[in-house]
């Protein structure tokens, strides 16, 4: 929020256009794994599983996944917007553990954002902060998720004007920090997933 | 408590104005934090089965949903019962573990790998080779198959073959006119323990010459009555060590 402030504070002062833009963007994501678990650090008992139990890293992920998003755009003022965007990633989870991996059932990540958009250099720079939630996930792991999961957002993107119309493609990246009850219940600690990915966008303005 | 039967050889861009550079900061601090991690848990029992001549650990594999048939006798509120205690279990056990390692639901007969039904009722599958041996309040019984590599599947006495089939049998005694619904879900509770690989009942720690390896605190799989009817937090530990652990027997 603290950043949020920082850029609106100097754009505010300024003169503010009216109307604003509606639009979707689409996004194709590659995330890092959302949670990784050392399961046999600790419990393991003795010697009586002779060398069987497998000691490797479990990790859940959702390795590529598509996501849709609804963007609201407020103009700040002649070159920035602020932007409200909420959308969800709609994928598969992946548990693997050591060369072994398998399906965990489809879940989805939602995602709300408020950004600033302004020029830097040649590209429209996008740098907002939110909140992420998983929904839908059948593993326990995922269950109780905290709703309150911090996020931070930052994009470049070049934009065409159309007439009344906006088409957007640029580069995210996002930085969440996850938690769950679950695995809180198990003495678990939140950490950090991040995804990068590609965006479409399209979008119509509204008023003048 | 229950009879286990194991008859053969028994897991940014960049930016010129300070406040986006403020902003790249923030995100490249953040990248220097970790992914979600689980630390420790608490200690876990030995879980194998004792077999004649050595610990043999069976479980389900790895992400396999366990079809489980609730056998109807016809009498409403009783198969009504056990279906409760069904669902109870499942969302126990379901819960128990974090990654999918397996899954309880039920199931019609055609597609189940376990049956639950009152001990008086007749089942419908040939029991001949595995017999259950009543033992208790309930008591889950397989059988290895004749080589001693896999759980070997019960034939079905009615409706046509299938290939899988039905691989353990649990089966609860109703001694009372009217059973505690209660009563009924930790039996079955426990006996599910059992279905999905716990092949021992741990000990308790308060007991002179329990170990911490055989024993937990507090545990839904206790030798006698289940004084609880959801799996405990040695209980979890357990199931998550079983199914990370490369098994003897599976179905």
């Amino acid at each position: 929020m603290l950043l949020l402030l920082l850029l609106v504070a100097p754009l505010g002062a300024q003169t503010r256009p009216s109307g604003f833009t509606v639009g979707l963007r689409a996004s194709g994501l590659i995330g890092t794994r959302l949670i990784s678990d050392d399961i046999g650090q600790s419990i393991l008992p003795d010697t009586l599983l002779q060398g069987r139990f497998n000691r490797d890293t479990i990790k859940v992920g959702m390795p590529i996944a598509p996501d849709l998003t609804l963007v609201v755009s407020l103009p700040l003022n002649e070159e920035s917007d602020l932007q409200l965007a909420a959308g969800y990633t709609l994928g598969r989870l992946e548990v693997t553990q050591a060369d072994e991996s398998r399906d965990a059932g489809g879940a989805a990540l939602g995602h709300a954002v408020v950004s600033i958009r302004q020029p830097v250099r040649g590209v429209l720079g996008r740098l907002g902060i939110g909140l992420m939630w998983v929904q839908g996930a059948e593993i326990t792991a995922f269950r109780e998720m905290r709703t309150l999961n911090p996020l931070i957002e930052v994009a470049a993107t070049r934009i065409w004007d159309m007439g009344g119309y906006q088409v957007e493609a640029g580069l995210v990246g996002q930085a969440a920090q996850l938690s769950s009850a679950a695995l809180e219940a198990r003495q678990g600690t939140s950490g950090m997933y991040y995804r990068l990915g590609l965006e479409l966008g399209a979008g119509r303005r509204f008023g003048r | 408590m229950s009879a286990l039967r194991l008859k053969a050889r028994s897991g940014r861009a960049c930016s010129a104005r300070p406040a986006m550079i403020a902003g790249i900061v923030g995100v490249v601090l953040l990248a220097a934090c970790d992914s979600p991690t689980v630390p420790p848990r608490l200690i876990a029992y030995q879980f194998a089965y004792e077999g004649f001549v050595e610990r043999v650990i069976y479980r389900w594999p790895d992400g396999q949903t366990i079809g489980v048939h609730v056998a109807p006798t016809g009498e409403t509120e009783r198969d009504a019962l056990l279906e409760a205690a069904f669902r109870h279990t499942a969302q126990a056990w379901n819960d128990a573990v974090l990654y999918g390692e397996y899954r309880l639901e039920a199931a019609p007969l055609q597609r189940a790998d376990v049956i639950l039904a009152w001990a008086n009722h007749a089942l419908p599958i040939d029991t001949s080779e595995c017999p259950p041996s009543p033992d208790g309040f309930a008591w889950t019984t397989f059988c290895a198959n004749s080589t001693g590599t896999a759980i070997a599947a019960y034939p079905l006495t009615v409706g046509q073959h299938v290939e899988d089939g039905v691989h353990m049998i649990v089966q609860v005694l109703q001694t009372e006119l009217e059973p505690d619904p209660d009563r009924v879900a930790a039996l079955v509770a426990h006996e599910f323990g059992h279905v999905l690989g716990i092949g021992t009942h741990p000990c308790r720690l308060s007991d002179s010459g329990c170990t911490r390896r055989q024993g937990a605190h507090e545990s839904l799989m206790y030798l006698g009555i289940p004084e609880r009817s959801t799996p405990s937090a040695a209980d979890r530990s357990t199931i998550e060590l079983l199914y990370h652990t490369r098994p003897d027997l599976t179905p």
